[in-house]
Parts: structure tokens; sequence; C-alpha cells
């Protein structure tokens, strides 16, 4: 009997706990959309929890340049998703259903980027923030026959994501995103 | 014959024979005594060594194996990482370049 007591108390330590947890390393969301990937030609699935995510760290090479960012770049981070489709046709996709993924937002989450674009692509950037910290990042882009949404779970170094453009040989175009941020979603809102 | 008599005839209590008991503590003593260690036959030590390499063939094998399939997996992910990367930093750097527009 007193075995079981201390037991059920664990138990309920443990579900009391986790919460708590989860709120200090960010939040997962759901991407799956299941409609869309019915009618992707092409889907690219990429789900990294924390496990992989170490393994994979584990066979970064240190030589490459790309690389070796990435491997800074997880450092703390406890989840990597992506899902891309991409269609055959234009239009062949809801855009609305991306709104599935945005009603999973809980209060922490802020926009921080919104461009809009009638012919080429929309891109929403989304960070969850505990206090000072980035807790967790959100991009939902959609184009005419493409649709991508990516969710990183953990203090994502925004600054370094954005500066990836730059070793993976794709030049810099600029590296003002953080101070326009707030510009830059009062003029495509 | 009377079953009776018979049986307390051969039950009946009987002296031991002289020096059994000397006997007895003589082969306690040599029980005690140390046993001298000899090697197994030959084709024990065969079949012993064959056993022992078959188990470190096997074991090695299996090692081998999770080791090649923790070098996949870890390949893998590698790969997976660094496309999602490269997806994560292009749209971002979508949202740049309509910043450097403004």
């Amino acid at each position: 009997m007193t075995r079981f007591l201390i037991s059920l108390m664990l138990t309920i330590i443990a579900s009391a706990a986790v919460p708590f947890t989860a709120a200090a390393q960010g939040t997962r969301l759901n991407l799956d959309l299941p409609d869309m990937a019915a009618k992707a030609t092409e889907t690219v699935d990429v789900t990294l929890d924390g496990p992989m995510l170490r393994l994979a760290g584990k066979f970064l090479s240190s030589t490459d340049a790309d690389e070796r960012v990435a491997k800074e770049m997880i450092n703390g981070l406890t989840g990597i998703y992506v899902r891309s489709y991409e269609f055959e046709h234009e239009g062949e996709y809801d855009k609305t259903q991306a709104e599935r993924i945005r009603t999973q937002l809980g209060p922490t989450w802020k926009k921080i980027v919104k461009v809009a674009s009638r012919t080429k692509e929309d891109v929403d950037i989304y960070v969850d923030t505990r206090g000072d910290a980035v807790a967790g990042l959100l991009i939902i882009s959609a184009e005419p026959k493409e649709f991508t949404v990516v969710n990183i779970v953990g203090p994502v170094d925004i600054e370094k994501l954005a500066g990836l453009e730059g070793q993976f040989g794709i030049p810099h175009i600029s590296r003002d995103l953080k101070d326009k941020h707030g510009k830059k979603e009062d003029h495509h809102e | 014959m009377n079953l009776d008599h018979e049986l307390n005839r051969v039950l009946a209590r009987t002296s031991a024979p002289d020096g059994f008991a000397g006997r007895v503590v003589a082969r306690l003593g040599d029980a005690n005594a140390p046993r001298h260690w000899h090697w197994p036959a030959a084709s024990t030590l065969r079949r012993l060594a064959a056993a022992v390499a078959l188990t470190v063939a096997l074991g090695g094998l299996t090692a081998h194996q999770i080791i090649e399939h923790r070098r996949t997996e870890g390949e893998h992910a590698r790969r997976e990482l660094m496309t999602a990367l490269h997806i994560a930093s292009a749209k971002m750097r979508v949202a740049q370049r309509a910043v450097a527009h403004d």
C-alpha cells in the first residue's frame, strides 16, 4: 500500500512537471496537413527530435563551413520540423489550411515578419518568446505552387539562422532583419 | 521362518569393525586436502576454443552491424538537418529581401 502511494505521488509530481519543462523549452507545433500531402507532387518531411538532432550533430563536419555553422545553430535546440509540399499547378492547394497551424500559436508567439505578395511568395515568421529569450520559431511560406512550414523548437539564434544564407553559398543581402522587422510588419500587413 | 525373528537378526545392533573410525577420519583428511588440477582433454580444449572463437566472431559482427546502422542513421539525420536548415534559411532570405527593399 505504501509503495502504491509513493508511486502515485511520483506519477503526480512527474505529470505536473511536464508542462513546466515544455514551457521552458518551447512547444512543438503540429504541422501535419494531410490534404496538402495527398495533392502534392513532391513532399519534404523532416522530423528531427532531440535525440535525432544530437545524432545529426555528431555527424556534422567541423571542416565544412555550412556544417560548422549548423552545428553551432542546433546547440540547445530540441526539435526541427519541416513540411514542404510542391504542386503541379498554381492554386492547387488551399492557402487557408495554414490557419490550422496559426490557431495553435499561443499568446507567447509573436509575428515578427509578414511578407505578402500577390504573384510571388507570402512569408510569415513568428517567434515564441519567453521573456527576452526566443524559445521557438515558425516560418510559413506560401507560393503559387509550393507551401512550406518550418518549426524550430528551442532557443533559436535568429541572427545566426538568417546568417546561414551566406554560409550556404548564397551572398548576404541584408543583416538588418532584426532592426527592421517592426517596420516590415507595418508595410506588409 | 519367523519374520519377526529374521528382522531382529538383520536389524540387530552390531559393533563397527576394528579401525573403522580411524579409516573414516583418514578419508575426511583426504577430502579436505587440496586437489591437483589437471588440464582438460585436448578435444574439450578444442571445443572450448571453437566456442570462444564463435562467440567473439558473432559479437564482433553484431557490434559492427550496430555501428553501421548507427552511422547510416546519423548520416541520414545529418542530411535531413542540412535540408531543413537550407529551407529555413532560404525562407529567411525571402523575408530579408523584402525588408531590404523597404
